[in-house]
């Protein structure tokens, strides 16, 4: 299923109301629910947060392939590049306290919750795909 | 929700619900206030915590620095298997002490065993 959220944060808050109340949600593990609902976080709220230089509405779409226990997640934006697999690498160490880093840590918590992370950039889009729970499934 | 309870020697404010980018805002400025006051040893009380992100992460982070820096004693307790788990992930446990009871959190500050 496909969500189109706009770059506020209250929406992003909507989604996750809407995603939490679907049957398939009910149906992942409570870990993969949790990973799902911190990967969408964070990665929405860093676009939201980061993407963009203007003050202009943009759209990011949201993809959910619930199979099971398992969800396939793709999100696409408009933003400027940021590929999360290179980005964010001294997250570990730098720890700063006054939060500057933060953005960063959002980074690789979701990257140490999910599987399959894969980016690209595409017509002047980022497409971010990854998934959760399909290691158990084996 | 955030309760805010005085004890003999210590403040606990039980966070209760999500401390997330949505939350985190006011959980700032509630531990703003009370470091504000002067509270010279503050636990974080999250038996009710069900959800924490980054931007909860950054909350506690800013409240142990705030304690710290002004010579204070900062711990979290009662966190739950899926909190702790963050904690461990993000690397960040080493800024704070994590206690499986508010007792134990205030016996570490003086040194003291827990009461039983």
């Amino acid at each position: 299923m496909y969500y189109s959220v706009c770059n506020q944060m209250e929406d992003l808050a909507e989604l996750d109301r809407r995603i939490a109340a679907m049957p398939e949600f009910s149906a992942l593990s409570g870990e993969s629910r949790y990973a799902l609902r911190l990967a969408l976080e964070e990665m929405i709220s860093n676009v939201i947060k980061y993407g963009y230089d203007d003050h202009a509405v943009h759209e990011i779409g949201v993809t959910l392939d619930f199979h099971g226990e398992a969800v396939r997640v793709r999100l696409t934006d408009d933003g400027r590049a940021f590929n999360p697999l290179t980005e964010a690498k001294k997250t570990r160490t730098a720890a700063d306290l006054n939060g500057q880093d933060i953005g960063g840590l959002g980074v690789f918590l979701v990257r140490s919750l999910v599987e399959n992370l894969k980016y690209r950039r595409e017509a002047d889009r980022n497409i971010l795909e990854f998934t959760i729970g399909e290691a158990s499934r084996k | 929700m955030i309760t805010v309870t005085h004890r003999q020697n210590c403040t606990v404010m039980s966070f209760s619900g999500e401390l997330n980018s949505v939350t985190a805002p006011e959980a700032d400025a509630a531990i703003a206030a009370v470091c504000k006051e002067g509270c010279m040893a503050l636990i974080f009380d999250f038996a009710a915590l069900t959800y924490l992100s980054s931007a909860g992460l950054r909350s506690i982070l800013i409240g142990a620095k705030n304690m710290r820096e002004r010579g204070g004693r900062f711990a979290v307790a009662n966190a739950g298997e899926k909190i702790q788990r963050v904690f461990q992930l993000s690397g960040l446990a080493r800024h704070f002490a994590s206690f499986a009871s508010i007792d134990e959190a205030e016996a570490s500050f003086t040194g003291e065993e827990p009461a039983r």
